[in-house]
């Protein structure tokens, strides 16, 4: 798969993604790792807080779950028993939520307000927002997590793609062209979209499959962020896909 | 009411869910479907546009150096091509002037457009000489001289250019007057055109003249 797949992000980039820093901390108490963690949590906790709520806590005590379950996360090492050789973010973050609110409902605890201050921002009314849009029931938490996990690595990068863009003076053309990232557009023909751009067709399909590159190298960069190993790359998108087919 | 994907039939996410407006398991298998890339080059920006094509700087994936990449609009004939490449090539590839642009590939990017790499050449054009004051009736000799020495660079290859003109030769003075011809090969390539030596020497001799240098006998 791995040679028919995604290619393996660049080793150089690779030796130092967030996860792997994580992972190689271990026991030690890293600044950088702590760093890297932090960073981590801050962009993917709207999953952890779908997963809370579908799990049937009401709004507010979703959020104060969640943000205790990130500072417990941040403070407690949370992470240092996992096995960096089978390492993926988005397993250790599901699984160590799922253990969390375990033991949270055995203790029948009752979480305290104020303290210190929480250690990720977390906008628990746009969370909760979001999450009465969630458009089915009958998911589990944890396939809500995985899918709210995919969606947000595919907007990441679109954003990402859309910003260098921006920066680029381009925004015309990546706004004219998005359409094409989910395949040929039988709906708007090349031909359409050139004397729109007043480009030629051919510069057009050039375009569009830069653009097709360009993306898949965001997402590639970001998903192997997540995980510890080049290998798990190409394991972890059909997952994703996976995550989006249900 | 939840929504679904025209194309694969999945759940999109509700408006407002998500800044997603695309569906996101057509945007992820299209990105897992992308092909390898075949095409050897990586653009770095585009440099001019023609009726025929766009040409752009760019990269080898792998070596060293910058290229002008040619991709061509549409053609059909692109079998053609390729097939007269392939025959050409030695002949091309005996041609090493300076004062050429040279020949370096021929192929088919991922799209299966026609595209055509040659060395880059940086500088102005020839036909706004009459702007660079810098370059003095010995300079315009010196680079109808090397010019000359070009063409019969490429006819001493059994070759011909068929494309020479004052708007497709660079010219650069850093270090000394520089000319160098570029289009080597898209008309005998591309367009399948037989090598006339003379139809050269006629092109030559007038574009001299329009620099105020009489062609050479």
């Amino acid at each position: 798969m791995a040679d028919e797949g995604f290619p393996a992000p660049r080793a150089g980039r690779f030796a130092t993604t967030r996860w792997s820093l994580v992972l190689a901390a271990g026991h030690q108490s890293h600044a950088q790792s702590a760093e890297a963690l932090a960073s981590l949590c801050e962009t993917y906790w709207y999953p952890v807080y779908a997963f809370v709520r579908r799990q049937g806590y009401a709004a507010d005590a979703a959020a104060d779950l969640t943000q205790e379950f990130f500072t417990r996360v941040l403070e407690k090492n949370y992470f240092r028993d996992a096995d960096p050789a089978r390492g993926r973010f988005r397993s250790f973050l599901c699984a160590a939520v799922r253990h969390f609110l375990s033991n949270e409902r055995d203790r029948a605890r009752t979480l305290k307000r104020g303290g210190p201050l929480p250690p990720i921002s977390l906008d628990a009314e746009h969370a909760e927002g979001r999450y009465l849009l969630e458009p089915r029931d009958d998911l589990t938490p944890e396939k809500l997590f995985d899918r709210r996990w995919a969606l947000l690595l595919l907007e990441r990068a679109l954003a990402r793609l859309r910003a260098e863009h921006e920066a680029a003076g381009k925004s015309a053309l990546f706004d004219a062209l998005k359409g094409f990232l989910t395949g040929d557009n039988a709906d708007v023909p090349y031909a359409d979209v050139s004397k729109t751009l007043k480009m030629s067709d051919g510069a057009v399909r050039v375009a569009v499959h830069r653009l097709r590159r360009q993306f898949r190298d965001a997402l590639i960069e970001d998903i192997a962020e997540t995980v510890s190993d080049p290998a798990d790359v190409d394991a972890e998108i059909e997952y994703l896909l996976k995550a989006l087919s249900v | 009411m939840a929504m679904y994907c025209p194309q694969c039939g999945t759940d999109l996410p509700a408006p407002g869910s998500s800044p997603l407006d695309l569906c996101p398991k057509c945007l992820l298998s299209a990105a897992l479907s992308a092909p390898p890339d075949s095409c050897p080059y990586r653009i770095v920006a585009p440099i001019a546009e023609s009726r025929t094509g766009t040409t752009y700087l760019a990269q080898p994936m792998h070596g060293r150096g910058i290229v002008a990449l040619k991709i061509f609009t549409d053609r059909v004939d692109v079998d053609d091509v390729l097939a007269r490449y392939a025959r050409l090539k030695p002949a091309f590839a005996r041609v090493t002037h300076a004062g050429i642009a040279r020949l370096v590939d021929v192929g088919l990017t991922d799209e299966g457009l026609l595209y055509l790499a040659t060395h880059f050449v940086p500088g102005w054009q020839l036909s706004s000489i009459d702007d660079h004051k810098s370059i003095d009736r010995d300079g315009r000799v010196e680079i109808a001289r090397q010019l000359t020495s070009a063409v019969a660079a490429i006819h001493d290859a059994g070759l011909a250019h068929l494309a020479i003109d004052a708007s497709n030769v660079r010219v650069s003075t850093a270090g000394g007057v520089r000319a160098a011809l570029l289009g080597f090969g898209a008309r005998m390539v591309v367009d399948g055109a037989e090598p006339s030596r003379a139809a050269d020497r006629d092109a030559l001799a007038r574009m001299l003249r329009g620099i105020g240098v009489a062609a050479p006998a």
